[in-house]
């Protein structure tokens, strides 16, 4: 998955509320773009209906991905999971 | 059934009918698209299945489509003294004729080729040594809705199921139409009150919006009852200047919970209609019927019994206690109070269902009752109709997924961010739907009740 499908799904996420859209880089951190963990939990499941995979379905690595590039990672290589 | 003289027994259908309580003559028994099945030849097929029906500790399962045939079968269990199962027509005879046996039937009916024609009656043979076999008065014996788990087997004596039966004057001229399966406890019931009052059943060729419009403009039905997922998806059907030549009197709901937002759209359209709201289950019979127009009811009741029946609000949950002579022969132990699973909010001097226990969404540890949320929801101007469902999730175990039926001209992009707004607002955040689908109708169970596993995914 591309970053730019991830912005763009976290940027419906918050238009869709009305909330306003920060920038959103690679190294944006997650907290900072205005989800909460339930927007988190929903971001996973529309991403999983976009492109059919859900990275924490067996996800079992220590470390949560922090910034929007680490969790676009974890979408792109079957390994990062 | 109602007490009638016994006129001599044998000879012609009619004599054989009104012996055994079943009107006679040429008038429409029940009716069902173009067929229109007259109270003389439903007694002439009652008969004729009774007459094979010999032989005691005989119980008849009933496995026919919804229609003529359903009340025919079951008056002729009445005729032959036998009690009656009643099972859902659809699954296919191999699966009816597996339940059967297990349920300990000794008979079967079932509808030739497929269901058009006749109807057949097939001998199982002797009960299997695990069925279930009913000791005591012949009645009838209804599946449970058995969302969780296999379905139970429930037995109502006649005696206690016409005891739940209206009969007046002015009803019989009514036209009864049921919207539920007639295999359930309100379908059954709504059957009841036709044969009883001896006015005309209307039973739809199919639970959906088309077939039931296309019967109600042919058969002019003055009585219906269905869920409140039925009715709107009705309403929504029906054309704005819809006009009836018969003005409806009676418009009964319940099933699932009855939210003022349904009770309003019914009286704006059928101004003249009573719009009575019965809370019943397969196990408990009706609990309470109120007919006041408003959710809930009446914070007064609690503690108080009527008919019987006591109703008391314990941890959020509305419990039934009946008294024992008034308990269905398999039904909760005598006198206890039974758990009903729904779950209910007193405000004010009213009491509110919030849905089932069951229906429960744990969102991140919370516990969320999807009622609750599709009650904001239709708060929001330009949403029709709401179902809240859990989707699982890797995340948070469940998040809220908000499946929404817009109005004509409303659109989706602001009826949804309204919708967050107002949610926000009102709900705690773990209990604000995050996805939402919009569909053209809400799903709906064989029950006639809104189907939340499916959450209408496949409906948009």
């Amino acid at each position: 998955m591309s970053l730019a499908v991830l912005v763009k799904t976290i940027a419906q996420i918050l238009q869709e509320r009305g909330d306003p859209v920060p920038r959103l880089a690679e190294d944006t951190p997650l907290r900072e773009t205005g989800l909460d963990s339930l927007d988190m939990a929903a971001l996973v499941a529309r991403l999983e209906d976009a492109l059919g995979v859900d990275p924490f379905e067996e996800w079992s690595t220590a470390d949560f991905p922090q910034t929007v590039g680490e969790l676009a990672a974890l979408y792109e290589s079957p390994l990062g999971r | 059934m109602k007490a009638r003289s016994v006129a001599e027994p044998g000879g012609s259908p009619s004599a054989v009918g009104a012996a055994h309580g079943l009107p006679t003559g040429g008038g429409t028994a029940v009716a069902q698209g173009l067929r229109a099945c007259s109270w003389s030849e439903l007694a002439a097929t009652a008969a004729r299945l009774a007459g094979q029906l010999a032989g005691s500790g005989a119980l008849l399962g009933v496995c026919v489509p919804d229609g003529p045939f359903t009340v025919a079968a079951l008056a002729a269990a009445r005729l032959a003294g036998v009690p009656a199962l009643l099972l859902p027509p659809d699954p296919g005879s191999r699966w009816a004729r597996d339940r059967a046996r297990e349920a300990g039937c000794t008979h079967l009916t079932m509808a030739e080729d497929g269901g058009g024609s006749g109807v057949a009656l097939e001998s199982l043979g002797p009960p299997c040594p695990d069925g279930v076999a009913a000791p005591g008065e012949p009645g009838m014996q209804l599946l449970t809705s058995g969302t969780t788990g296999a379905p139970k087997t429930v037995s109502h004596t006649w005696s206690r199921l016409a005891a739940s039966v209206v009969c007046r004057p002015d009803l019989r001229t009514a036209r009864w139409m049921s919207l539920y399966p007639l295999t359930r406890f309100a379908g059954l019931n709504t059957l009841l009150h036709a044969l009883l009052n001896e006015t005309l059943l209307v039973v739809p060729s199919a639970l959906t919006a088309p077939a039931i419009l296309e019967d109600w403009e042919r058969w002019a039905p003055t009585h219906l009852a269905g869920t409140p997922t039925l009715w709107k998806n009705l309403l929504m059907a029906l054309p704005r200047d819809r006009s009836f030549t018969e003005p409806v009197r009676q418009i009964t709901l319940g099933g699932e919970v009855v939210d003022q937002t349904i009770l309003t759209a019914l009286r704006r359209t059928f101004p003249r209609a009573r719009l009575t709201h019965v809370y019943a289950s397969t196990e408990l019979g009706v609990c309470l019927s109120v007919s006041d127009g408003l959710a809930g009811f009446p914070r007064a009741w609690l503690g108080l019994e009527h008919r019987g029946v006591t109703l008391q609000v314990h941890e959020d949950e509305l419990r039934v206690r009946r008294r024992p002579s008034e308990e269905p022969a398999a039904g909760p132990a005598r006198a206890e109070w039974w758990p009903t699973g729904d779950l209910v909010e007193v405000r004010g001097d009213r009491v509110f269902f919030r849905g089932r226990r069951s229906d429960l969404v744990n969102v991140g540890g919370a516990k969320v009752a999807p009622g609750d949320v599709e009650a904001r929801l239709l708060e929001v101007p330009g949403v029709a109709a709401a179902l809240v469902s859990g989707r699982r999730s890797s995340l948070a175990g469940a998040v809220l997924v908000a499946h929404l039926v817009l109005e004509p001209g409303a659109a989706r992009n602001v009826v949804w961010k309204m919708a967050l707004a107002h949610c926000q607002r009102a709900l705690p955040p773990y209990a604000v739907p995050r996805i939402v689908e919009f569909v053209r109708r809400l799903p709906v169970a064989a029950s006639g009740k809104v189907e939340r596993e499916t959450g209408g995914r496949d409906l948009s």
